[in-house]
């Protein structure tokens, strides 16, 4: 077949042309393709002209001596190029499956953006935190084309964590297959492990092949990363309890083996509680331990843990009572043994993963000694009456136990809920170090939006000592009343309660409010510039370009570096809205 | 008529982001005083207070092709953040300035540059009144260089491609340097890739974006000489042909056949604009469409390449916009403008070549507009209806030693498939084109068209009409033909797959 031929010639050109072009006269293949070429010529004449050219080009190759030599091969070697090029088909393309349906992603990057972002993904140099960062807030790094960029970043020193957090989760399920193909399980380095858990944690269920592969041939690197992936996204799957005991049992790397205890919380066999028990003793895996037995599914694992709950709160008191004279020396303890007060307090977080009224029942008394975490512990599995126990404490003064007491008068609905926390606004001791602790608790509980009377008791506290915690409130229900008022501080007030009220005005967004927010932008507190800057990228206004860039050119010296905040505002600003 | 201060002006005219703010900012500041322009808006003039005593005067003339931007600020090349403070200050608030009678200096200059224009165009047009003995020594000079270059050819294959060591090519590299002393850097640049060739990289452990590195410095051996081998024979065919339009330009002067001009491109001949005008390679009215767009660094011409594909919504042709920064200047030009809407080139030029022929045009010769539904209606219309016309007309193309070995096409799309790690685009008549990243590409694809089409399908199969921009080339391992995907066009949803 010509075909054939001309590509059998091409190979031996080739050959030659890499081993040496004084080699081409004593080339055996050469020769034959010669013969080869001359019976199809005569084969085929007029209708193939071009197989006679090439067979003599390859006899004057195999003829030539000395300086020819190359000359004649590089010339054979142009035409059989030439007719290798004219007789090219296209690949052949076999095996046709339907392609997967995946979820769109955009291209929101002009190319000059994506140039930029893509040189501060790959390349190293100043500024590119920022870049990515800008980018991440604009939302256009969630661009189909910077996702090979961004898989690769993942693993720079400088922004990995940025964008292994913040980035790669912006392009969800969309990353993974991608992501699937980047892990390299010969190497199995850091990021090859940082790669398995984001795939993992963007699709649980596919990569379930990917897990098990690391388990079984990864190295510590990636097992450790497949099992905090177990634990973290595929809690209980049946799949890997075999696997994962298996490593539990043979496993020598520390940081392996505690993962490995992670990932069997939800299990509910007797060998899983039985691994999960024993490792509750050392003090190297107590956590791990504790995490996987919060989590269990083992019928008999709540019985235990109130049991050992109860063991070591009474060896903790034991160990708390006053040692007479004449009592002897304790024993020393065996190393990395845990101490019962320690290891009671870890079970109470570790109850708290579960529910059941008996662990608010264990957990209520023990509030006075072991605070918060008894509290917590008892909030998921507490009755009414057990949750406004906890909710009580929001009227004493014992600062640690507002956080719970708060969360527990949120569970109590939304009536509750506003009676127990609203009087911490007019508390006597709300301008002490205690009231201002219950009303950092009540602050950070607060997220029920529809009780109008929220922002009615934030506006009646403008004037008073509370303001800093009213404020807040206002912004996050973006209470159009307050505009006023909060202008009105804005013009007059200081420190926290300026802080707040700028971000509030931020939050509300009412263009009006800009040159008052404006107006703090050389403030000689950074807290107060950097509430001006929130505040102005939160209005999500076009027009405040303009007006920032109006105060920022009336600088006496706009480029000098007091100014750089306002440069800087000005850039973010400029960023996202282009063009004005 | 003056050229139209507007955002295609100024994204046309701005070299950096920071200059237009700043200028703004000047704006703002009220730092222009005595701000004046014509009646017919073709020139503009004003003074600005930077941090000197006296202001900086500044003025635009938009009279010709290309505005005139001066300033007497020490920022150089212009446009600084004086003038291009002056051309938003102009677009936002024309009524700021004063009409007035243009400064005599001012009208002086333009005259000379008119004066300039005319000439250059008049010379353009007419028979090339040449210096017939410099020509002949440049002449010379080259088919010397080319001699020389067929002396290097012979003697890298009289020893054996595999022989090309780090020494040789370092000698290379130094020979090439003397092909651009002698008027021929196409040719210093073949030689150059083929020098680029010669070692694999060794692997220093660190991982680097694969676009970070010079394409084919990953290939295994038997690849790597077969590109080898590529190079050499379009060396070859460079030197031949070469040398067969030299000698005839000895023998009879200037030759504008088409054919030659592709050859003295190849050399690296510089066109301008108005030499390809006058040698009938100019458009009006030319409607483009942006298809595509990339940009990279090549490390062997010390370039960044940055270059659109642009689709011809008359003829269909997917033409190039192209600019190179050399990286020893790449601050002080412009980076190329991507064009996300279409656009109007009242006039252009068109290089000689191949399959994707490269445009250029003055700024004033481009207006912008919003993208319509009938401009993907006309996308999908000027598509290749399907892979023969596709083929015949790469096939064509590479039959030439000379032209590159890639082509980019858009072809209409009946279906995309998945086949084994690739995919394959299928059109109406079943025929199938394998698209896969080529080891030589500058930029990976093949995942991101899987994730586009994977996003536009309607019962498994691709939704209608799409149309997919490919980079056609010839496989190293078996010649065969592949397609790269650069952009996917589905109904009127555009992605562009590459950077």
């Amino acid at each position: 077949m010509p075909r054939d031929t001309i590509r059998r010639l091409s190979a031996d050109v080739e050959r030659v042309l890499v081993a040496g072009a004084h080699l081409a006269a004593a080339d055996p293949a050469l020769a034959k393709d010669k013969a080869a070429l001359d019976g199809l010529a005569a084969q085929l004449g007029a209708k193939a002209p071009v197989l006679g050219q090439l067979a003599a080009a390859a006899g004057k190759a195999i003829g030539a001596g000395g300086a020819d030599a190359a000359r004649e091969l590089v010339a054979l070697a142009t035409m059989t190029a030439q007719v290798r090029a004219a007789q090219a088909q296209p690949a052949p393309a076999t095996g046709l499956q339907p392609l997967t349906a995946r979820p769109e992603i955009g291209t929101p990057c002009n190319a000059k953006e994506l140039g930029e972002l893509y040189t501060a993904l790959v390349e190293s140099g100043k500024g590119r935190l920022e870049r990515v960062q800008q980018s991440i807030e604009r939302g256009d790094i969630a661009d189909l084309r910077l996702v090979e960029p961004l898989i690769h970043a993942m693993n720079d020193g400088y922004i990995g964590d940025l964008v292994a957090d913040q980035a790669v989760p912006r392009l969800g399920a969309a990353i993974v297959a991608p992501m699937r193909g980047s892990i390299d399980f010969a190497k199995g380095r850091r990021i090859d492990g940082r790669r398995l858990r984001a795939v993992v944690a963007a699709d649980p269920a596919g990569s379930r092949d990917l897990l098990a592969r690391a388990l079984a041939e990864g190295n510590a690197e990636l097992r450790e990363s497949a099992l905090d992936a177990i634990a973290d996204h595929l809690r209980g799957e049946t799949e890997f309890e075999q696997p994962v005991l298996a490593l539990v049992a043979k496993e020598r790397s520390g940081g392996v083996f505690r993962a490995a205890l992670r990932a069997l919380a939800g299990y509910s066999s007797d060998a899983t509680l039985g691994a999960l028990t024993a490792a509750l003793d050392d003090a190297r895996t107590v956590h791990a331990a504790a995490e996987g037995l919060g989590h269990s599914r083992h019928p008999r694992a709540l019985e235990w843990m109130l049991a050992r709950l109860d063991q070591a709160v009474q060896a903790a008191a034991a160990a708390r009572k006053p040692k007479k004279k004449k009592d002897a020396e304790p024993a020393k303890p065996p190393a990395n043994s845990v101490a019962p007060a320690d290891m009671a307090a870890i079970l109470l977080q570790a109850l708290a993963r579960q529910r059941d009224p008996r662990i608010a029942a264990a957990a209520l008394p023990l509030i006075a000694d072991y605070r918060e975490v008894a509290a917590k512990a008892a909030l998921d599995s507490a009755d009414a009456g057990q949750l406004a126990a906890i909710a009580d404490h929001l009227g004493g003064d014992e600062a640690d136990l507002f956080p719970a007491a708060a969360m527990a008068a949120v569970r109590l609905g939304t009536e509750q809920a506003f009676q127990r926390m609203s009087p911490a606004f007019t508390a006597k001791d709300r301008e002490k170090k205690v009231g201002l602790a219950r009303l950092d608790a009540v602050l950070e509980a607060v997220t029920d939006e529809a009780d109008p009377r929220w922002a009615g008791v934030a506006l009646k506290q403008l004037d008073g000592p509370a303001a800093a915690y009213a404020i807040p409130l206002l912004g996050r229900f973006k209470e159009r009343k307050a505009l006023k008022p909060l202008l009105a501080i804005a013009a007059d007030r200081k420190s926290k309660v300026l802080e707040a009220a700028l971000g509030a005005l931020g939050q509300i967004g009412d263009p009006s409010a800009t040159p008052a927010i404006l107006a703090h932008h050389n403030s000689n507190s950074w807290p107060v510039r950097w509430a001006v800057q929130h505040a102005l990228l939160a209005m999500d206004d076009p027009s405040v370009v303009d007006q920032v860039r109006t105060v920022y050119a009336a600088q006496k010296d706009p480029d000098s570096t007091d100014n750089w905040h306002l440069r800087h505002l000005l850039r973010k600003l400029e960023t996202r809205f282009p063009g004005k | 008529m003056p050229i139209t201060v507007n955002e295609d002006l100024l994204r046309a005219v701005v070299t950096k982001d920071k200059a237009l703010s700043d200028g703004r900012t000047l704006a703002k500041k009220g730092a222009y005083q005595n701000l004046r322009r014509t009646a017919d808006d073709s020139l503009l003039w004003g003074e600005c207070q930077g941090s000197g005593a006296k202001p900086y005067v500044l003025s635009i003339d938009l009279a010709g092709d290309n505005p005139v931007i001066r300033c007497t600020c020490p920022v150089k090349p212009p446009p600084c953040k004086h003038t291009l403070g002056l051309l938003a200050a102009f677009m936002d608030k024309p009524a700021q300035f004063a009409v007035a009678e243009a400064p005599a200096e001012l009208l002086e200059k333009r005259s000379k540059n008119v004066e300039r224009a005319e000439k250059k165009a008049e010379a353009a047009t007419k028979p090339k009144e040449v210096d017939k003995a410099a020509l002949a020594k440049k002449t010379r000079v080259q088919r010397d260089a080319l001699d020389l270059l067929e002396r290097l050819v012979l003697d890298t294959a009289s020893a054996g491609l595999g022989t090309l060591d780090r020494a040789k090519a370092t000698r290379l590299a130094e020979q090439a340097r003397q092909m651009n002393d002698a008027y021929l850097p196409g040719a210093a640049e073949a030689l150059r890739r083929l020098a680029a060739l010669s070692e694999r990289r060794e692997d220093d452990g660190e991982e680097r974006f694969y676009q970070l590195e010079e394409p084919g410095h990953d290939l295994p051996d038997d690849l790597r000489h077969r590109l080898m081998a590529r190079h050499v024979t379009r060396l070859w065919a460079l030197v031949r042909k070469g040398q067969k339009v030299l000698d005839e330009k000895l023998d009879e002067g200037e030759n504008a056949a088409d054919t030659e001009a592709v050859v003295e491109d190849l050399l690296g001949h510089v066109w301008e604009l108005a030499a390809l005008k006058a040698q009938g390679h100019a458009r009006s009215d030319l409607r483009l469409f942006e298809l595509a767009d990339e940009r990279y660094r090549d490390n062997v011409r010390e370039e960044r390449i940055e270059q659109g594909f642009l689709l011809d919504l008359d003829r269909g042709d997917i033409l190039v916009d192209r600019k190179f920064r050399p990286f020893a200047a790449i601050d002080k030009i412009k980076e190329k403008d991507s064009y996300e809407r279409p656009v109007t080139l009242r006039e252009a030029g068109i290089y000689p070549g191949f399959i994707n022929r490269r445009v250029r045009w003055e700024i004033s010769a481009l207006a912008s507009r919003p993208t319509v539904a009938d401009d993907f209606a006309a996308v999908h219309a000027r598509a290749l209806p399907g892979l023969d016309e596709a083929l015949k007309r790469y096939k064509e193309q590479i039959r030439n030693p000379l032209a590159p070995d890639d082509a980019v096409v858009l072809i209409r799309a009946a279906d995309l498939r998945r086949a084994g790690e690739a995919l394959a685009l299928v059109d109406a008549k079943g025929a199938t084109l394998l698209l896969r990243d080529s080891p030589l590409a500058r930029c990976r694809t093949l995942n991101n068209l899987a994730m586009a089409a994977g996003a536009q399908l309607a019962d498994g199969k691709l939704r209608q009409p799409a149309s997919l921009l490919v980079r056609l080339h010839l496989g190293l391992a078996d010649d065969a033909i592949y397609g790269q995907p650069l952009a996917l066009v589905v109904g009127t949803n555009h992605v562009r797959l590459g950077m």
